[in-house]
């Protein structure tokens, strides 16, 4: 992936120490990182704090950062292994996940702010259907998890996501066709959703 | 037509458009009249729609505030750290060694030991075995053992001019025990080896182990034989030359000789008994290895034919061999030095060959004996015969190798 001007100007100023130009540089990543993470362990502060050390770390060995792959790849790369390590840090397990209760204050309001011109039944048919998908994918394996998470929320593409998670092209593609599969079983047994 | 097992492992690359065209015709055709695949299509479907935008948060103030509260302790604490870990690497190394006159002393024992080195490797002789101290390339072997000329390059017997470029001259073929064993010496490639007396300055048709730099200090001179023969046996027909390579046990057969690169092609003549061929002297005595007299008819079947090394193979008893081993290279030539003295030094390879009267042997094995850093040792495993066998031929052989 090419690097803009722009981007090499600022990671360059990193390199430096200059903190503003750092948070220049991730003030477009700040919403995928957190939402990444969020999807990752669940809930608003885990993904908050985990989205913050990711920062931090790339801040730290931003003068390490090579040539070899984009910005955006190896911030992925980054989360993604923080993630994992907050996930065996803290023993998560899917059926645990706090997003089984789905947070009141965050995602299912600004459904409800971002699609006015639905009706309350539409709505909470959609919160329905989010809700159950947030514990499909969190009762997901990390590794069908985060090719979903990658792919479905973040919009990656296949080669991006392979060298993010250091796997083949193929190997990307066959977990994307089980998680989803795995995903459509799950709430296929939740008729009432597909109607 | 795709099977609903095929159909339903591609639909998610179908459905990511990771297909080629072929490959999408023939899912959309089955998924015309099958409806389960159709149905799990559908769900990969609802799947994506609904994970769109799912988890989307805001960073809040509270976020973005924090973070940069953290970047700017982490700025600084880098900064820090990399000034005081500068000053820490540095004093941590010894005193001694951050003082500047070491790394002077050093740098001008370093000169000192590449222009020593240098220097010694000018004056090194060439990388292989010593074998005999004096031998000379063929090509600028002088009768007088001092005009022998030291070039560099002089390499093993088995020289890499096989061709006989430059080593124009011919092989001669001890046809006397002991036969050399296989690979002794190229083929093509003459003899390697030529006495001292094979002088006339001719070569020898291959290049020597190694050169001895000042000849007439280290080697003795040819007893008596100006006359460009070697020695000896040159004066009885024989030359000294290393043994062409014979396979084991069969008989040597001078009419299997083939010529040296460096000759032209002449039938060997079959000796009626084990007999040195002997080399045919050359035109010119700068290219002959060997000068030795063609052999009279009749004496044995020595001919003047020229032999390339891997000619000819003789049979000899096997017999108890006398075999030494030098413990350096300085032994090997004081041993070779013996060796003129009491008879003819050859080379078979790196191993020397030394074929002397029977009425010198007794004395000759006492001055080996003599000899420190010379070792008896066990015969090597070509299982050619070896050694001090008697046939004979009024000679035995003792065959001294460089540890």
């Amino acid at each position: 992936m090419s690097r803009t001007s722009s981007e090499a100007q600022l990671i360059a100023r990193c390199r430096q120490g200059d903190v503003e130009a750092f948070e220049t540089l991730i003030a477009a990543y700040e919403k995928k990182v957190l939402s990444t993470a969020y999807a990752m362990l669940g809930n608003h502060e885990d993904a908050s704090d985990a989205a913050q050390e990711v920062f931090l770390k790339l801040f730290a060995s931003i003068d390490k950062f090579g040539e070899q792959s984009s910005f955006s790849t190896w911030l992925y790369r980054v989360t993604v292994n923080v993630c994992y390590d907050e996930l065996r840090k803290r023993k998560y397990r899917s059926e645990n996940t706090v997003s089984l209760t789905p947070d009141e204050t965050g995602e299912s309001a600004q459904l409800q702010l971002a699609d006015k011109n639905a009706g309350p039944l539409e709505l909470a048919e959609q919160a329905e259907l989010r809700d159950a998908l947030r514990r499909a994918i969190a009762s997901l394996g990390e590794q069908y998890r985060t090719v979903i998470i990658l792919r479905e929320i973040q919009g990656l593409e296949y080669q991006q996501i392979a060298d993010i998670l250091h796997c083949s092209l193929g190997t990307v593609k066959s977990r994307m066709s089980r998680a989803r599969r795995m995903l459509a079983d799950k709430l296929i047994k939740n008729k009432e959703l597909f109607r | 037509m795709l099977s609903c097992n095929k159909v339903s492992k591609l639909l998610s690359q179908y459905y990511d458009g990771q297909l080629n065209a072929d490959m999408c015709k023939q899912i959309a055709e089955h998924l015309d009249w099958c409806d389960a695949c159709q149905r799990e299509l559908e769900a990969i479907r609802a799947v994506s729609e609904g994970l769109k935008g799912l988890c989307e948060i805001e960073p809040s103030k509270e976020f973005a505030a924090s973070l940069h509260t953290r970047l700017l302790q982490a700025a600084r604490e880098k900064r820090e750290s990399e000034a005081a870990g500068a000053a820490l690497w540095f004093y941590r190394i010894p005193a001694w060694l951050r003082d500047w006159r070491v790394y002077s002393a050093a740098a001008a024992c370093l000169l000192a030991l590449f222009v020593l080195g240098n220097d010694i490797s000018k004056n090194n002789y060439s990388d292989s075995p010593p074998t005999a101290p004096f031998l000379d390339n063929a090509q600028n072997y002088k009768s007088d053992p001092a005009q022998a000329s030291v070039s560099e390059g002089a390499g093993t017997v088995q020289d890499k001019s096989g061709n006989g470029t430059g080593n124009n001259a011919p092989a001669a073929q001890n046809t006397d025990k002991p036969p050399v064993t296989g690979g002794a010496l190229p083929k093509g490639n003459p003899n390697s080896q030529i006495t001292p007396q094979t002088q006339t300055g001719a070569g020898n048709g291959g290049e020597l182990p190694y050169q001895e730099p000042d000849a007439a200090q280290s080697y003795p001179t040819a007893p008596s034989n100006d006359t460009g023969v070697a020695n000896q046996d040159e004066e009885d027909g024989y030359a000294a030359a290393a043994l062409p390579a014979q396979e084991p046990g069969t008989q040597r057969s001078p009419g299997a000789a083939q010529k040296s690169a460096a000759q032209t092609a002449e039938p060997i003549q079959q000796p009626e008994t084990p007999a040195l061929i002997l080399a045919e002297p050359s035109g010119s005595a700068a290219d002959s290895a060997l000068a030795v007299s063609p052999e009279p008819a009749g004496t044995g079947g020595r001919t003047g034919a020229s032999l390339s090394a891997s000619t000819a193979p003789v049979a000899s008893p096997a017999k108890p061999s006398l075999f030494f081993k030098a413990a350096d290279s300085a032994v090997f030539a004081a041993a070779e030095a013996l060796a003129r003295d009491y008879g003819s030094v050859s080379y078979r390879g790196n191993v020397m060959i030394v074929k002397v009267a029977n009425d010198k042997f007794d004395d000759f094995l006492k001055a080996l004996g003599a000899l420190k850093g010379l070792s008896p040792e066990q015969p090597d495993a070509t299982g050619l015969p070896n050694g001090s066998d008697d046939d004979g031929d009024g000679f035995q052989y003792v065959e001294i190798s460089l540890e």
